[in-house]
């Protein structure tokens, strides 16, 4: 058995120390890809807590050892889809004076690559497969399983995300 | 080609920053409240800590809508009307506060406003939920009347009951005491470099379960940097406290002092310019970066579409009339500035 196994393993018997280091060796990826769905830090981070106390409180329940990453990845994406929504119609917080820092933000947001952008701005359904295929690396069949979608679907969303991508870097080099 | 656009898009994606010791933090809080709770199913989970891209809390009182006030304001170029000066002091001034609201006899928890991914404004309601049904209407057209009075037409008006859905998680006894020790240390500290000279700002320490970490700010025309890092790790060792990590930044106080003069400006642009229809901006920023104070515009039309250099002009001319207006100072004025408004496809428009 791999150590990331044994990890795993340990984690799911509510071991504290052994999730801490899987989240130490995800960390990362998770808040790239909750930064693509909300655009903006603070949310990106609140989505990876999130993220991680679900999966914290729930770990023992992963069956396979071999899904942990796939089983991870589907919890993220289900927060961050459902925090979007809820951000729609929900509620605001207040901060004090934070609009200069906010608006600076803004600025360097403005000044990345025009790929990302191009990422952050796809729907939701395209974003998420081409996320989890080329960012995550995982199969089309994994992808189905965690999106529960026919492989098929699952083929096509990436095939219109990818055209789609293309399609709008072409545009802004025009 | 799949391989390599995979590899693009990693590399695209790597380059969003981690804030890092935020991140440690989230991790950790995520850890410490799923070690506490019991492990129930189907537990409703709450989000709380949420800040959108810009999102001002309006909470300065003022009754400068007041009746009296009125022919007063409506003289006023549109921008000048969010901002004040008394006493050579400059200050911005919320179109409306939890204050205003108050005054006119509703209990209002809060007020906020937000302009990303839409334009709105949320004011919270206290109380029970029948009286947030009573007065909900009228709240709402009190605010919309506000907004309205001083020609701020591109924000929706949200009245939602506050129920403490929302709110931060109280401090445990943990949390008090790494504030406790982060207070002292901070106070040992620069307490200790400005008694031996050092041109040092400030030294805001952080301590929690994920970090322990200074950063300092220093003038920057301080170079004795190895120094104050030796007094400071005695200062620490003293305290036994363990191992810091210290990071120095420069900071030009010509800069700064710029910086805060220049603050009330930026909050009137930002909180004007995209409040109403007309200007179509969508986001405001600045940079100190180079001698002149850039303040861009981004707005959400194209650059081929007809109209937008009238637009980039029309807003231009609208910042340098409130910039030159008699109740801006001198100071202000003086700073060099320069005006960029960028379509939508990021091209320059005036």
């Amino acid at each position: 058995m791999s150590v990331h196994e044994d990890k795993i393993k340990k984690a799911k018997k509510g071991n504290k120390k052994a999730f801490q280091d899987l989240m130490e060796g995800e960390k990362y990826k998770l808040f790239r890809i909750a930064y693509l769905y909300v655009k903006n830090e603070n949310d990106a981070l609140d989505i990876v807590q999130e993220t991680i106390y679900k999966a914290f409180i729930s770990i023992r329940n992963l069956k396979e050892v071999n899904y942990f990453s796939t089983w991870l990845s589907k919890i993220l994406i289900n927060t961050a889809i459902d925090f979007i929504r809820k951000d729609k119609k929900n509620v605001v917080v207040p901060i004090d004076k934070l609009e200069v820092t906010l608006i600076k933000n803004e600025q360097q947001i403005e000044d990345r690559l025009d790929l990302l952008k191009e990422i952050e701005k796809l729907d939701e359904h395209y974003k998420t497969v081409l996320i989890l295929r080329y960012y995550k690396d995982l199969s089309v069949k994994q992808i189905a399983e965690i999106l529960n979608c026919p492989e098929g679907t699952v083929k096509t969303n990436i095939h219109r995300a990818v055209n789609k991508l293309r399609l709008e870097i072409t545009k802004e080099c025009l | 080609m799949e391989d390599s656009l995979s590899s693009i898009i990693k590399q695209e994606i790597d380059t969003i920053k981690i804030p890092e010791s935020k991140l440690n933090t989230a991790i950790e809080n995520a850890i410490k409240k799923g070690h506490k709770m019991p492990r129930t199913f189907g537990k409703k989970i709450l989000y709380y800590s949420t800040a959108a891209v810009i999102l001002f809390t309006i909470f300065i009182g003022s009754g400068f809508f007041s009746p009296a006030m009125a022919d007063v304001v409506s003289k006023l170029p549109y921008l000048n009307q969010l901002f004040q000066r008394t006493n050579e002091t400059n200050k911005f001034v919320p179109f409306i506060s939890s204050f205003d609201l108050q005054k006119a006899g509703y209990n209002i928890t809060n007020v906020s406003v937000r302009y990303h991914p839409k334009k709105e404004v949320w004011v919270f309601v206290g109380g029970t939920k029948q009286y947030y049904n009573k007065v909900k209407t009228d709240v709402e057209q009190f605010t919309i009347d506000k907004l309205q009075s001083i020609g701020m037409d591109a924000l929706k008006v949200n009245v939602v009951y506050d129920d403490d859905n929302r709110r931060q998680p109280q401090e445990t006894k943990e949390d008090k005491e790494y504030i406790r020790q982060s207070e002292d240390l901070q106070k040992a500290i620069m307490e200790e470099l400005k008694l031996q000279n050092y041109g040092i700002l400030s030294a805001n320490v952080r301590i929690n379960q994920t970090e322990k970490f200074i950063p300092l700010e220093v003038l920057v025309t301080e170079n004795r940097v190895t120094e104050m890092k030796k007094i400071i790790n005695d200062i620490i060792n003293k305290k036994k406290l363990g191992k810091f990590t210290i990071e120095v930044n420069k900071i030009d106080p010509e800069n700064q002092t710029r910086e805060q003069r220049w603050s009330p400006i930026f909050s009137t642009l930002a909180t004007g310019m995209m409040g109403r229809k007309e200007y179509q901006v969508i986001s405001f920023g600045y940079s100190m970066e180079s001698s002149a104070i850039l303040l861009n515009f981004k707005v959400s039309i194209n650059s081929k579409d007809p109209g937008a250099h009238r637009l980039g002009e029309k807003i231009k001319g609208e910042v340098n009339k409130f910039i030159h207006s008699d109740m801006i100072g001198k100071t202000v004025q003086n700073d060099p500035y320069k005006i960029v408004v960028l379509s939508k496809d990021n091209k320059e428009i005036n």
